[in-house]
This record gives structure tokens, sequence and C-alpha cells, in this order.
């Protein structure tokens, strides 16, 4: 069994070689204002925040990037939402413009999902956008799903009602596989949530039996007051996608960028790697996936 | 003929013969030869560079690395003058026929001696010496400058100076012209030290007080150094002569030192040892703990310290064999005691070396030098949480064998030599450890590898206004087995593997490196100077962050990572004022670089990243600019001015699209003022200013929003700049020394004396909820260090 410790304390590691030297500076006596910065422009762009499962219709956000010293309020951020986009998406067979549908669950509310297109395994996506004279093309394949061997609740102490959620697969041999994996709540959560580390390349348990703990992540890392553990009582569904090699690239630049940009540690040339060509930014991502659910201890 | 003696000191070693007509009783063509040291009077140091010569002849030498000359001269009754800046000069006659060996102690000019007229004191260092972009410090130099917390160290002495600048507030790293801090060779007697640094890099590994001299080259390095493109730092241990066991050290808030020293045999050998602690666990941190809100978990439970120890020896045998033993060993560790919230971390890291070194002297004109030396280097970190642990370790073993022959013929001054070095790296080993299962990472191999160089180099004159010195270097790196290359697809699926037994060659690299300076002596008191040189680098360090840390991993040349390769062209014009007690220097500089290094995702572990090497971009770098130096050494006043304008651009295809960005160590402005007061023998006063232009950085130009994420749309790499940093220094040293040559002094420092927030970071907190449609992006920028003052006690017995 390949055991891959795929949680905070790894992160913690990382990241501790800050903590020293920030305890030993019980110095850092101050956080500025920051005087007049002269930066550089900003060039107008479409962001793309889009997918397609197998056996599901494609859902695409759409939004606008925005100056980064602007104000953001709720009026502001409701004008990022790109509303009057033509959005396509052609499977190598027929071809189809997505519809504009509004979603309390999610931010911000409105995307573009499909109708006729469902997602197939194998299968490449091409999706277009076109907005206020910008346009964006994006390519994708939904890869095969891996099956789920099994999912527990694993307490921190024997006992103990807080505890994590342990995942177990065995990865396919021979081929690469990149997963993303989410963890959702039942009556708590509304949607599934990606977990702590939500991009794992298979490079060190290629073709071997994986145990896999998971720490739930903040829906968003805004707010991040959320312990990182699950309840014995919760009911918990694990979704294990799969995807491909732009997407993985894509997702784990972007959860460096949120784990680290507030870290004077951490390299400073690093960049979300975005599939998206043209004038855009952000993600187009075909996925596979398989369910399972961990019920309540006693049920 | 009349000779005349300034100052000898003390007169048993030597016979003077005032009487006697020289030359009168031996024939001329006989040659003799004198051999001795010479130290500081003051301090029982050998002096390094000091000159020795016979000035009937005009022949002379500059003493060695310890201090030791040895000079042929004509006669057996020769004038012989010994001088050496900053020191009053000795003019006396010495009889060889009842003993060729002289020891000479040279006074320091300091205030008391005011009254004795300083004539004669030599510049040959600066002006007439063929050597540019030069800087040499000595122990009482380093002791005299205002200090954080009152730990004085050479590493940050020098980033006073032009054309070195430091990685950030805290850090001894260090930046020569626009290179890189893994571009500095930094040599302790001789031993390569990879991250000279303790706490975190805030204190440089160099006790001040076992420190002899310090010695620093910019531009024009002479052949028989290698192997790292912008500079070469040599910092040489003391080898103190005392007839009595001499005690020192100091207590201070960071750390507390001791040291203690005293020669043997007859003055033959003399040995010291120093041990040194960090004061912050046991000092510190309870003084400080009521103040720190004790809910604050990361400081109740972090612990820090660190110590190390020095010791060394010098033994002559005979007259012709002198052997020098130093070694130095030390240890960082920082923890956090086991907490849930925390987990567990634990980071140690340090340096180990050991160096032998043996001169013998065939003649003269002839001498032989072997060093044998072993260099370590550790870095771990463990941390654990619940019941998961994950370790990391990377270390460097060096083993080295140099030997250089040096040959004095005639206006020629020859010297050519071999150095070996037998490298071991484990650039970065990773295991995972959850319970009873434990996973090594054997994706990072250990790298064996050979380095080694042979050179030549002459000085020699060409006329009375022309010297040049040149040299050539061959240079070689291979990389050996045992090693394991694993061979990827596309998409970096292992697929095959190839295994190097033991020996087997896998990469070979090699350079001609020509070295060349020129001196152009324009009249008594200046002199234009310019120098080529082509450097290799055959190995790199993978810096993860803006700030130098020991996670910083060595990596070797592999077939994957070529040698960094450079070149500097220099014009400098140097030129000394008022009988020498000015010396003004400009000098300019053009350096390229190709092969240079960045690691794109950085190296901290926090994801199962690529390996090392796939992370690496290469790219160019230049960097040139200009330099002015003014410099006072001697009087109750002494001091510098230094101010650099320079810029450092880096070109990579795979970063910022391939555009020119800068360096994040480039910087327009550098200026630098230190000055020092010796009021009376009670008070002395030291100061240091300085301004520097702020760091570049990659900043945020936008932001958008991906899965209730906000992330950041980064603007053209370094186009930002913090605000400049500007800070001053002030301290006075009270010192007291009994009739019996005790001292005691008490040091009150401030620093950061008008408490200016410098910029040490800037970062970007996203606050609010985007469920609520709230947010907001403050820039916070961080600042290390307001005024402090300390006090910290020296003393010496």
């Amino acid at each position: 069994m390949f055991v891959v410790n795929a949680n905070r304390s790894i992160l913690r590691a990382g990241s501790s070689i800050l903590i020293p030297v920030l305890v030993f500076a019980w110095l850092v006596w101050s956080c500025n204002p920051v005087p007049e910065l002269d930066l550089p422009q900003m060039e107008d762009k479409i962001v793309v925040d889009g997918w397609i499962e197998a056996g599901d219709q494609s859902r695409v956000f759409l939004t606008r990037n925005t100056p980064y010293f602007g104000t953001v309020d709720s009026s502001s951020l409701r004008d990022l939402v790109l509303s009057r986009a033509m959005v396509t998406l052609y499977d190598g067979d027929t071809s189809e413009v997505l519809i504009l549908r509004k979603d309390e669950r999610f931010f911000p509310p409105f995307f573009y999902e499909g109708n006729s297109i469902y997602g197939e395994t194998g299968k490449t996506y091409t999706l277009t956008a076109e907005y206020g004279g910008k346009s964006i093309l994006a390519e994708t394949t939904v890869p095969p799903s891996v099956p789920i061997d099994t999912s527990y609740f694993d307490p921190i102490t024997e006992g103990d009602s807080m505890g994590y959620a342990v995942l177990e697969f065995t990865d396919p041999a021979g081929e690469k596989n990149y997963y993303r994996i989410y963890t959702k709540r039942v009556g708590v959560d509304n949607k599934y949530i990606p977990t702590f580390l939500m991009a794992i390349d298979d490079k060190f348990f290629d073709g071997k039996n994986v145990r896999l703990t998971l720490l739930r992540a903040p829906e968003s890392y805004l707010d991040v007051s959320d312990d990182n553990s699950f309840r014995s009582w919760d009911s918990i569904l694990i979704k294990l996608c799969t995807m491909d090699r732009a997407s993985y690239d894509f997702w784990s630049s972007y959860q460096e960028e949120i784990l680290n940009s507030t870290n004077p540690f951490a390299a400073s040339l690093s960049e979300i790697r975005s599939n998206i060509q043209g004038d855009g930014l952000g993600i187009w991502a075909g996925y596979g996936y398989s369910v399972d659910t961990i019920l309540p201890a006693g049920n | 003929m009349k000779y005349g003696i300034s100052y000898v000191r003390p007169p048993g070693y030597m016979i003077l013969l005032l009487l006697l007509s020289v030359g009168s009783l031996i024939h001329a063509q006989d040659t003799y030869e004198l051999s001795g040291r010479i130290y500081d009077e003051a301090t029982g140091e050998p002096l390094v560079g000091a000159s020795v010569s016979e000035p009937a002849t005009g022949r002379g030498v500059v003493s060695d690395e310890s201090g030791w000359y040895i000079l042929r001269v004509r006669t057996a009754v020769p004038e012989i003058q010994v001088s050496y800046l900053g020191y009053l000069q000795i003019d006396t006659l010495i009889d060889l026929r009842a003993n060729s060996s002289a020891d000479f102690h040279l006074h320091p000019t300091t205030i008391e001696y005011e009254e004795v007229r300083v004539t004669a004191e030599s510049d040959r260092d600066f002006v007439e010496s063929v050597q540019m972009s030069e800087i040499r410090l000595r122990q009482a130099d380093i002791l005299k400058l205002p200090a954080l917390l009152g730990e004085s160290d050479p590493v940050r002495f020098l980033q006073l100076t032009p054309g070195v600048q430091s990685g950030s507030e805290a850090g001894i790293g260090f930046y020569v012209r626009g290179g890189g801090v893994d571009q500095n060779l930094i040599m302790f007697d001789d031993a390569a030290i990879y991250n000279p640094g303790h706490l975190m890099g805030f204190l440089s590994v160099f006790n001040p007080d076992v420190i002899n001299e310090v010695g620093l080259l910019k531009s024009g390095i002479p052949a028989r150094y290698g192997g790292r493109l912008s500079s070469v730092v040599r910092v040489g241990s003391t080898s103190g002569r005392s007839d009595s066991l001499r005690i020192k050290g100091q207590v201070g808030f960071v750390s507390t030192r001791i040291s203690l020293n005293r020669s043997f045999d007859r003055d033959r050998g003399s040995f010291y040892i120093s041990a040194r602690r960090a004061s912050i666990d046991f000092l510190i941190k309870p003084l400080i703990s009521p103040l720190i809100k004790t809910a604050n978990p990361y400081f109740r439970e972090s612990n820090y310290n660190f110590y190390d120890f020095n010791g060394g020896a010098t033994y002559r045998i005979g007259e012709r064999d002198y052997f020098s033993l130093s070694g130095y060993y030390g240890r960082d560790r920082y923890y956090l005691t086991r907490s849930f919230v925390l987990g567990q971390t634990d980071i140690k890291w340090g340096n180990g070396v050991a160096g032998l070194r043996w001169t013998h002297i065939f003649s003269p004109d002839l001498s032989l030098s072997t060093t044998a030396s072993f260099t370590a280097y550790d870095f771990r970190l463990a941390g654990a949480q619940s019941n998961y642990g994950f370790g990391m370790h990377s270390n460097v073993r060096d083993l080295a064998l140099k030997t250089r022959l040096t040959y004095l013929t005639g206006s020629h001054k020859l010297n050519g030599g071999i150095e070996i070095t037998r490298h071991k790296f484990i650039p970065s080993r990773i295991a995972v450890d959850a319970g009873n299962f434990m996973a090594n990472y054997a994706d990072f191999n250990e790298m064996y590898a050979w380095e080694g160089g042979i050179y030549a180099e002459d000085e020699f004159s060409l006329s009375d206004r022309l010297t040049v010195a040149a040299g050539l270097r061959y240079s070689f790196y291979h990389h050996v087995g045992p090693y394991t290359d694993y061979i990827k697809d596309e998409n970096s699926v292992v697929i095959d593997s190839i295994v190097y037994p033991a020996g087997e060659s896998l990469t070979f690299y090699h350079q001609f490196e020509p070295r060349f300076s020129l001196k152009i002596q324009l009249d008594e008191r200046s002199s234009l100077k310019v120098s080529y040189m082509h450097m290799a680098q055959y190995i790199h360090l993978a810096t993860s962050s803006t700030v130098s840390l020991p996670s910083d991993i060595w990596m070797p040349s592999s077939k994957d990572i070529r040698p960094q390769t450079g070149e500097q062209f220099s014009l400098g014009y140097f030129r000394k004022w008022m009988n020498g007690t000015l010396e003004t220097s400009a000098e300019a500089y053009y350096k390229p670089s190709r092969n240079q290094i960045e690691f794109i995702q950085g190296i901290l572990p926090n994801s199962f990243k690529n390996t090392l090497e796939e992370n690496v971009v290469t790219g160019d770098a230049l960097s040139y600019g200009i330099e002015f130096f003014l410099r006072k050494k001697t009087g109750s006043f002494t001091g510098w001015m230094g101010y650099a304008l320079s810029r450092s651009e880096r070109q990579f295809d795979r970063v910022n699209e391939g555009k020119i960005y800068p360096a994040k160590f480039d910087r327009r402005h550098d200026l630098s003022l230190a000055g020092m007061y010796h009021l009376n023998e009670l008070w002395s006063f030291s100061s240091v200013f300085i301004f520097v232009s702020g760091n570049a950085m990659t900043v945020p130009v936008g932001r958008y929003i991906i899965q209730n994420n906000l992330v950041n749309e980064y603007g053209a790499v370094n186009s930002f700049r913090m605000p400049p940093y500007h800070r001053l220094d002030l301290s006075a040293t009270r010192t007291r020394i009994t009739d019996k040559g005790n001292t005691s002094s008490w040091i009150f420092s401030i620093y950061n004396v008008y408490s200016r927030a410098n910029p040490f970071y800037i970062y970007f907190e996203p606050t609010g909820n985007l469920d609520e449609y709230k947010l907001e992006v403050d820039p916070v920028m961080m600042s290390l260090f307001p005024v402090i003052p300390s006090i910290a006690w020296r003393f010496e017995f």
C-alpha cells in the first residue's frame, strides 16, 4: 500500500521555514500602508472557469479581470460577470451555443450551460467565447474515471469526533494520471468543495494502491476560519476526478498561488498556467469522476 | 650611510648593528636569506600582505596568509624596511651572520602615537598593487563599526562597501556586482563554506574574535581562484601570538562567545580555541516572554539555538616548514514543541570545515603551499502533524586538495598550482512517514563529482609604469556514478532507468579561464588599472525565495544543468591624497554571464512537484555600473564613503515572456557612509548610514475569480520597486584597560536611530467573502527592526 500524506503537514513543514524568521523577529514591528505604487497597466481579458464532466453538460463561468487596486464591492463584483457573451461548444461532431443560467450556490451566480452535448470519456471538447471584440479558444478532453476502492472516517485520536476522511483507490499502471478531489458534507455544504491539496500527480504512486488523507478545505480561502477536519457524524460525499495534463498544470499552479501569494518566502516567478488561448485567462477542464459516500459512525 | 629605526619591539629578535658599515665584511655576490613573521604589535595577530624589502636592491616580498615572509638579500647585514598601511614603518639593520630569522611587530598608528611622524607609510596595497576591486579588513575594523544588537560581523562590514549589497535587512547573504549569493567563493582558511549563516542568516558563521583578516575580490580575480563567477571572500583565522594565555569574549543579546589563545614552544607555535552560542534561549526569551501575548503559540512553542566552535594551531618546524591547522563546527536548531494546532517542526543545519596547510620554503624564491580540507554542510527539516511526518534533507560533502608553487625570479612573480575537490551532494531528499509506513523518494539521487583546476599566473613589470598580472586557469567538472538516471516520456512518466556504477562518467564540462590585469602608474600617488576575467561555476544554489535561507539547496551541474560562465571587464582610477591618509578610487565594470539559473516553482516542498531539474530555467544576465570609494584609514577619525550606480538585468526564454527584466538584486543606487572617531582612551564612537534603492519585485496588476477564490494576475517580472532602504546606526564604546593589559569594553549601540520603517516585503492580503460580495485587497508592508538600542560587554585578559 502506498500512502500519500496529501495533507497539511507537508505544507506546514514547507512553510514553517518562515516561522522561525518571524518568531525570531519578534521585532516584526509594523505592517505599514504601502506608499504610492507605480504599477504596470493591466490588459482586459476574458476569465474562463469552465468544465465538462463525463455524463453531464458543460458549465462555463465567464468574468472579466479587474485592476488590482480597483474598489471591489458588491456592484463592481457583479459587473465582472460577462452576461452577454457568445459561448459555443464543439465536440468534434456537433456544436451548440451555451445558455446563460443563474445559480446562487456559485459565485458569480451566473454561468453558461450546455444543453445537448454531454461529456463522454475520451472525447475532446472545444470551447469558444466572444465578448466585446475579444475572443478565446480552449480545448480539453474527458479522461477515463478511476474507481474508488473505499473511503472512511479516520478520527484524529481513537474515539475522537474530529478526524479526516480517508480515500483509497488504485492508480492505473503505466499511464499518466492527474487527480482532483472534492468533498461535500451532506446537509452542510451546498456543493462539492476541492480538498486541501486539490491537484495531484501520480508520479510517486504510478500503478499502486493509494491511500489519501483528505483535509477539508474552506469553500473560499478568503475565509479560513474553519478548521480542516470532518466530524464523525458527517455524511461525506467523496468525488475523485481525473483530468488531463493542462488541467493539472492549471490547478497545481492555482493552488500554489492560493497558498503562497502572501508568503514572502515562496518563489516569485510562478504564475498560473492557463489553457485558454487568445484574450483569456483561466481553465477549461474535462473530468472523469467517481463518487463514494462515508456514512456517519454507527449507521 | 646611516640607518634609522623608527620602532622595533622586542629587540631580542634582532640584533641591531648601527655601527657596522654595510657589506664591508662579505662578498657582494653572496646571497642570504631572511625569514620570519610579521605581527600587529597591539593584538599579536599576524599581518597578511605586509611588505618586507631591502631598499638597497629594491627587492621585496609581502607576507603570506599567515604573516610569514622569506626574503633573499645581497648582504649579510642588510637594511630592511617593513611596512603595512595603518602601521608604523620599521627600518632596521639585521645581522644575518648571527640569526637568519626575524619577526617584526608593527605598531598601529593609533592616536597615542600621533606624535610619531608617519612619513613613510606605504600605500603599496592600494595604488601600487596590480590588484583592483579589493577590500581588506582586519579584526579591529570589524569590531569598531556599530553592530545590530552588538553583533559585529565581517560580512555586514563587506555589505557596507560599494558593489556589495545585502539581500535583505536581516540577511548576511550578499550580492557582488549583480551576481547571486551563490557566486561568492567564501573560504575559511582555504576551505569552502556553503551557507555561512546562523539564525536564518542574521549572523554569519564567522566569529569576529577568531578572524585575523577578511579579503574580498570583486574583479581581476587571479587564476588561483575559481569556481564562482562574482567574488572571492577569504576569511583567515587568527593565529594569535601571545606569550601568556589570553582570553577574550563578549556577552550580548544575540550571542555569547569566548576564545583563548597563546603561543608555545618559544613562539614556534600558537593555538586558539573559541566557542559561541545563542543567547536567545537562555537570555532573551525569558526576558521578553512577559511582553508577548501568551496566546501566541508560535512564540511560546518556538525554540531557537545555535552554537559554534573554532579551533586552530600553527607550528613551525625549522625555518622552512610551516603548518597550520584550523577547524570550524557549528549548528543551528529551530524547533516547535509538539502541539496539535501547529504540528511539530524541527529544522537543523550547520557547517563543519577542517583544513591543514603545509608551507615548505625551498629557497627565498621558491615555496610550495599545500592544503587539504574537508567541508560539510547539512540541512534537515522534519515536520509532523498528528501521526504523519515529513522530512527533507540536503547536504554537501567536499574533500579538497590544493597545492601552489610560488617562484620569484627577477621582476617576475610566478604562481602555479593544482586543485582538486571531490563533491558529494544530496540536493534534496524527501521522506514521508505515515505511522508504520515510510516512503523515501529516491528520485533525488546522491551526486558525486570531481571539480578541479590547473593554473599558472605571472606578475611582472614591463616598465617603471606598467605592471601586468596574467594567468590562465583550466577548470573542469566531472559528474560520475553511482547515479541512476530516469528516462521520462513527454508526460514525465518514468519509462526506463540507467544505472551508472561507481566511478562511471556521466557528464564532463571544462573551461579555459584567462585572467588579465594591467596597472599603469601615473605618478607616485595615482594609478590606472584595467582587468579582464573569465570565470566558470559548476555548482549552483537553488534559492527558494526572495531572501537567503538555509533551506536554499546546493545543486551540482548535471547533464540538464550546465555550468554558469561569465566575464568581467573593469577599469579603475586609484589615487591617494594627503600623504596617503586618504584613498580614493573610481571603478567601472561590465559583467555579462550565461547559464544563470532560476527556479520557476520554488523549492519549498509544498506539493509533489517535478524534480528540481525540471524546475530549473536558464538564461543570461548582465550587470554594469560604476563605484566610487573614499577611505580614511589613519588618524583619530577614520571611515569611508562608498557609492555605486549599477544595473543588473536578466533574460530568460521562459520567464517574463522572454523579455529582459531586472534581477531581484538590482539596485540603482547604493550609498554607504561609515565613520569612527577615537575620542580618548576611554571613549570611541562610530556610525553608519546607508541608502539603497528598493528591491525589485513582481506585483499583481489585476485579479480575477476562479471557483470562489481570488487569484492574482502578475505584471512584468520584477517591474515594481519597493521604497528605498535607509538607516542610521550609532555606537559608543567605553574601554577600560588595566595596568596588566586587561581590557573591558561596554558597547552601547543604537540600530536604526530614526526608526525608519524599511520595506522587508510587500504582500497583498485579501479579506472578505465572495458570497457576501465583499472583498478587499490590502497591500501590507512588513518591516523588520525598528530603533533597537543594545548593550554588549566585551572583555580580554
